[in-house]
């Protein structure tokens, strides 16, 4: 072939075409701007995870029923299954519709408050130990034959849960709580008592005042859902694939694995809500251009996109729905601290795991070289609160508004500051004050949150510019995961996304080391942020009591170790987002503290 | 006067000017000379000038945001407040990121401009990072991955091939049984589960261009010393008593030459191309690197509102491939015409 | 004849058994499967070692493989890790018929496109239809394919608003990934057939056939494209492996639900039934297709049988 090819219009056209494609996007007019943003709910601080008496407020359905249907695009989790069990987070949004929960929290107020749904009313004894509850009488299964909701199906439900080979992430807990392994092995040790149809009481294994948190839908575990046990009775596992029938607004019409999820709004009254849409399909793409491409030429009116590419959307016309409250943290471990397990522990092996003042002063030092206002300014775009501490909210239990009041005076960007307290632990580097230590800062991509990336990036910077010498190791998330979890010798800075859950439910993931396996003469439970006797004694002292105002002085003892001691980097608190096209959507307000796209029939429908 | 310049000098079928220019021009002068020309670090950026556009494009404005007037409780965008006040006490106007504040009754709208400028020639990405600077240090990084990544395959698959050919038999039928093999995997996966083993690297993308690789040459190297030793000079030099390993070195690897180095070339362009693809699979070359293919992969979800971040590696990565493959077509009609259907 | 069927049959068996422990041994490398499941510090270490026995992973690695093996011969791969209480081989079945009319289109394309081009240049060498094709060649082997992806993406679907943008659906889905799967074999084709039609352009048999007084078209089209026609066919195994190591990332695109978006998902959630499943799968069809060629060849040329 010869080279005059070059010479050939069709070449340059077809060049020339490429670069109109990308560029005349740009000179499109913005056609609607994003509107202000909502007000921000008022959340009480520190409010008890659990409330000993909850009033069954009457529900006012209301009914703005259309024909129209909505189609929403999701980022595909990396499991997907028919079987609710048979995953730990994900095949779960999709039920999400079809079921309801014994209790369910507000966006407005996240975790801290929670609301009655399928229980109308619960009580709790002194101890913690002993409950009673009151199922809403009159909740239909969508599919008439199999009756309404009763002890039964919750019985069948927790027992589901908590079956073998069960990959939910409150198999383990639930046993633990119930001191059986299921809940009709529980009714038969007399346990849980059955009064009526819509009455039992529960006698706890163990304490477990944040109980009514375990059944809800939003901590990404699928426990205690709506599913009927009649219809498992009659048709086995297979009604899963072909048709489960739960309580919720929305009934299922079709399903495929890892593609997308059909529902309807049932055609009777909901006692809850009459969901505007008629339709709902949920489908999963993995590629977000083509989520955006979606939603831009009118396929999908509801897409999962991340903040970067906001503005592409809301040029076109798009809308931003934000969650009021932050949904998910980013923070950053500086890792290797296992001093309980002492299992591949070495404090003098990394400058940041020292114990004493030198391991505080070079996390300080750490702490003091990162300048956060780029980051929430500009990175999440005002989406981004300052995080104080990590693990702890402040709507939740445990907060101490100190850390707050004190972030600036102990925390705040001060690279001169950060090299003199280097200099003073004791790592003064060569001459010009570089070289201190190496460390590794770890970037892996995490779900959700596209923009660790560049925030590992802009770490590893700030840290060589106060002379420490960070370089980024690319891994994927799981095979750090696999790490530290193990108690491998990780020791490197790792950037990771924190759900904002109740705290006890936080701290057992995050900090919680478990009683000692005599076998292997170490902790039972592998730990992800870092091992502290203080958080194992903080944790079992808080299972225990019930006094809500001494489980907050409790915990905020582990919260002000981790704050005083610079344990980890606290960055950014970031609001859950979902771009929609504000010619189908009006309004969908969503996430709470836990991020999740949970309450779908609540969206509005443009008029 | 320039085309009828290029018009001479192609009808005296001398070398092909432009893609020749082309490459220096996008590749290996850049390669080269990186230090040198880069106005910026590479691996290095300023999240306060993230996605500023190339110095041509003017204004743009970026996203507006809305931030109420300061709430205790709900303690939302405070530091963004904080910065924001500070600056109006002070009568500056723009805050970090190039954003301008009004003040709107009770509210303060910020408006983020962006704006391109000669600091940044070709704009900067999500990182901050100055795009000129990432793609020329990528060219380094192309030429250098390409280079080495077709010579080990160039130097393994022919060696195979030539045993192959030459011993036939046993050696043949495992050779070109292994050629099946790696053909017959899909190498796209084997890249993404090494890269979950190993965590991407460049030494993973060395590995799978050379998986990739090494089963052309061996094929084509194979047939050609089948062809090569029916030959009577062959015959006659085993005749002689020469070994066979003279026979392969001296007699048979003179007369491939030309094929090699005509596969050679065609795939440098491959191997652009692959890198990129598994960027865009997330298997390539790892973070903050400037290679080309992880810059266009790490854009493309911006096409639509910074448009410069993925297109302009691509336009590096479609000149190159091209002028590479215009060159090494003129290559083959120069030094193996017969090999028409490489 | 036999004998070199039974050969070429054998050699191919261990071919794909050599594959088999590529993957096996790979995929198992690639880290704790258990890990990426189970959810995230919530798991009582009890639970996840349960898991471990039942699905065979604490066992060593060599009887894990042979366990594996044993299954495999009957298609059983196992229950997918990633897609609970479904096979892995059931979820490969249920996503091939995506992934074959895919590669069956962009095939359709590939020859409908790549080789009448082909003829064509080579006839109107250096004139304008030539210039053209060749635009076209060498555009399509320099532009990285998900680029091309997302650009036809963004230009046809959302601007034109003329096709949809992703998913699988009626033939008008399929005509965005078909083309952008293809565009780089067509390149491909159109060169090889070119070439080779050149060559036999030059060749006496045409010019007597032209002298005979043929028409025209009957020499380029019946003549010549029946002798050029043997180079592009040996090309054909290539076009099909390509195929489908290119819609792992096209079907990623385009949100296609077919084997390579399965294959992508199961390596990141260390989902080895399935992706054993996906490559064993995907190599078996390449080599019984290069062995059907192969005896096809045989059959065809005796000289091959015997050397």
């Amino acid at each position: 072939m010869k080279l005059s090819v070059l010479r050939n219009p069709a070449v340059l056209i077809s060049i020339l075409l490429m670069f109109l494609v990308a560029c005349g996007s740009d000179s499109t007019t913005p056609t609607k701007a994003e509107p202000a943003a909502k007000p921000a709910a008022k959340t009480s601080s520190a409010a008890p995870t659990a409330k000993p008496k909850a009033a069954d407020k009457a529900p006012v359905v209301q009914d703005n029923r259309t024909d129209k249907s909505l189609h929403v695009v999701i980022t595909p989790m990396p499991q997907d299954t028919y079987l609710p069990w048979k995953a730990s987070q994900s095949g779960h949004l999709v039920f999400r519709p079809i079921i309801e929960n014994p209790a369910t929290i507000k966006p407005e107020t996240g975790v801290s408050k929670i609301y009655p749904q399928l229980f109308t009313s619960w009580e709790i004894s002194a101890d913690g130990q002993d409950y009673s509850f009151q199922i809403r009488e009159g909740v239909r299964f969508h599919d008439d034959q199999w009756g309404e909701f009763t002890v039964d199906d919750f019985i069948y439900n927790v027992d589901s849960s908590t079956q073998e080979g069960s990959l939910t992430g409150c198999a383990a807990s639930y046993k633990a709580f119930m001191g059986a392994d299921s809940a009709t092995q529980m009714k038969a040790n007399g346990d849980l008592k059955v009064t009526d149809d819509y009455n039992f009481t529960m006698h706890l294994a163990r304490p477990q005042v944040d109980l009514l948190s375990w059944w809800m839908n939003v901590l990404m575990v699928p426990c205690a859902q709506s599913f009927s046990s009649a219809q498992f009775a009659a048709e086995g596992e297979s009604m899963y694939e072909t048709g489960p029938s739960g309580t919720g607004a929305y009934q299922f019409t079709s399903r495929v694995l890892n593609e997308y999820a059909e529902m309807e709004r049932v055609p009777y009254d909901h006692w809850r809500v009459n969901p505007d849409f008629k339709t709902l399909k949920i489908s999963t793409v993995p590629e977000e251009a083509t989520r955006l491409a979606m939603l831009l030429a009118g396929e999908a009116d509801l897409a999962d996109l991340s903040k970067a590419i906001h503005d592409s959307a809301t040029e076109k016309g798009m809308v931003v729905f934000e969650s009021p409250l932050p949904a998910v943290g980013l923070t950053i471990l500086p890792l290797g601290q296992y001093q309980v397990s002492k299992v591949n522990y070495n404090p003098d092996a990394e400058p940041w795991t020292q114990t004493g003042e030198t391991g505080r002063l070079v996390r300080e030092a750490m702490n003091r070289a990162i300048d956060r206002a780029p980051i929430v300014n500009n990175l999440f775009k005002g989406r981004g609160v300052p995080m104080y501490n990590t693990t702890f909210h402040q709507t939740l239990e445990g907060w101490n508004d100190r850390w707050e009041e004190e972030f600036e005076a102990k925390y705040g960007y001060d690279p001169e500051l950060a090299k003199k307290l280097l200099d003073q632990a004791g790592y003064p580097g060569d001459s010009n004050g570089n070289n201190r230590f190496k460390i590794e800062v770890r970037q892996s991509s995490l779900p959700g949150l596209p923009e660790v990336i560049e925030v590992a990036q802009t770490v590893m910077q700030s840290l060589q510019a106060v002379g420490i010498d960070a370089y980024i190791k690319e891994t994927e998330f799981g095979k750090a995961l696999e790490e530290f979890r193990d108690r491998h010798d990780a020791h490197y800075l790792l950037p990771v996304r924190q759900t904002i859950r109740p705290l006890a439910a936080n701290m057992r993931i995050y900090y919680y080391t478990g009683p000692i396996d005599a076998e292997k003469g170490r902790p039972t439970r592998g730990v992800l942020y870092m091992e502290s006797p203080i958080a194992d004694r903080v944790y079992e002292q808080m299972l225990s009591e019930t006094d809500m105002d001494i489980r907050h002085k409790i915990s905020q003892e582990l919260g002000d170790y981790i704050y005083d001691e610079y344990q980890t980097i606290p960055v950014v608190n970031i609001k859950a987002t979902i771009v929609g096209n504000p010619d189908v959507v009006e309004d969908y307000s969503f996430g709470g503290v836990t991020g999740v796209f949970f309450n779908m029939e609540n969206i509005k429908a443009a008029r | 006067m320039l085309i009828s310049l290029w018009r001479r000098v192609r009808e005296a079928r001398r070398l092909p000017l432009l893609p020749l220019v082309m490459l220096l021009v996008v590749l290996v002068i850049p390669a080269v000379f990186a230090p040198l020309i880069a106005p910026h670090s590479p691996v290095e950026g300023n999240l306060n000038d993230r996605l500023l556009p190339p110095f041509w494009v003017g204004e743009t404005i970026g996203y507006k945001t809305v931030v109420e007037k300061v709430n205790r409780e709900n303690r939302l965008n405070e530091i963004l407040l904080k910065d924001a006040e500070r600056r109006i006490k002070i009568g500056d106007g723009t805050i970090t990121g190039g954003g301008q504040i009004v003040q709107v009754g009770d509210q303060l709208e910020i408006l983020f401009r962006k704006e391109g400028s000669t600091k940044y020639l070709l704009g900067t990405d999500k990182n901050g990072m100055d795009i000129f600077s990432r793609l020329i240090y990528g060219a380094r990084l192309a030429l250098v991955v390409s280079l080495l990544g077709i010579v080990v395959s160039g130097i393994l698959g022919s060696s195979l091939g030539i045993i192959a050919g030459y011993y036939g038999g046993i050696w043949d039928t495992i050779i070109m049984r292994l050629v099946d093999i790696s053909l017959s995997i899909s190498l796209v996966l084997i890249a993404l589960v090494l890269a979950a083993v190993r965590g991407p690297s460049i030494d993973n993308v060395l590995i799978v261009i050379c998986l990739f690789l090494w089963s052309r040459y061996a094929r084509l190297i194979r047939g050609e010393t089948l062809l090569l030793k029916s030959q009577d000079f062959i015959a006659r030099a085993q005749v002689s008593g020469a070994s066979d390993l003279r026979i392969m070195y001296k007699h048979i690897m003179p007369n491939l030459a030309n094929t090699i180095i005509v596969l050679a070339t065609l795939q440098i362009g491959f191997v652009i191309i692959l890198e990129a693809s598994l960027s865009f699979l997330g298997a390539g070359v790892p973070r903050p690197n400037p290679a080309w293919g992880l810059m266009v992969a790490d854009g493309r979800e911006l096409l639509s509102n910074a448009w410069w971040v993925s297109l302009v590696p691509t336009v590096a990565i479609v000149l190159t491939v091209l002028s590479i493959n215009l060159l090494g077509d003129w290559v083959r009609d120069r030094l193996d015409p017969k090999q028409r259907q490489i | 004849m036999q004998r070199f069927i039974l050969i070429r049959f054998i050699q191919a068996f261990v071919a794909i058994l050599a594959v088999s422990i590529i993957v096996f041994s790979l995929s198992h490398l690639s880290g704790d499967p258990l890990t990426t499941i189970m959810p995230m510090g919530d798991v009582e270490p009890e639970d996840i070692e349960a898991l471990r026995v039942k699905w065979g992973l604490d066992q060593p690695l060599h009887i894990q493989y042979g366990v594996f093996l044993k299954n495999a011969v009957r298609g059983d791969f196992g229950e997918s890790y990633a897609f609970g209480g479904q096979t892995a081989m059931g979820m490969v079945l249920l996503r091939f018929p995506a992934t074959l009319q895919l590669a069956g289109a962009a095939l359709v394309l590939t020859l409908v496109i790549g080789l009448p081009l082909g003829v064509i240049t080579a006839v109107r060498k250096d004139g304008w239809v030539d210039y053209q094709g060749k635009a076209i060649a060498f555009l399509g082997q320099a532009i990285p394919n998900f680029c091309l992806g997302i650009g036809l993406m963004w230009f046809f679907a959302v601007w034109l608003g003329w096709l949809p943008t992703s998913g699988r659906g009626g033939i008008d889905h399929l005509i965005m990934p078909a083309f952008t799967l293809a565009l780089f074999q067509v390149a491909a084709l159109l060169r090889l057939t070119r070439s080779a039609m050149l060559d036999v352009l030059d060749t006496e048999f045409i010019k007597m056939a032209r002298i005979k007084g043929i028409p025209e078209w009957k020499v380029v089209w019946k003549h010549c494209l029946r002798n050029a026609f043997i180079a592009p066919l040996t090309y054909f195994a290539i076009i099909i492996g390509s195929f489908f190591t290119g819609t792992v990332v096209v079907e990623t695109v385009f949100s296609w639900p077919g084997v390579g978006q399965l294959a992508v998902n199961s390596v990141f959630a260390r989902d080895f039934p399935t992706l054993q499943a996906v490559v064993i799968l995907g190599s078996s069809i390449y080599i019984a297709a290069n062995l059907l060629v192969d005896i096809l060849y045989a059959y065809l040329d005796p000289r091959i049988r015997y050397s």
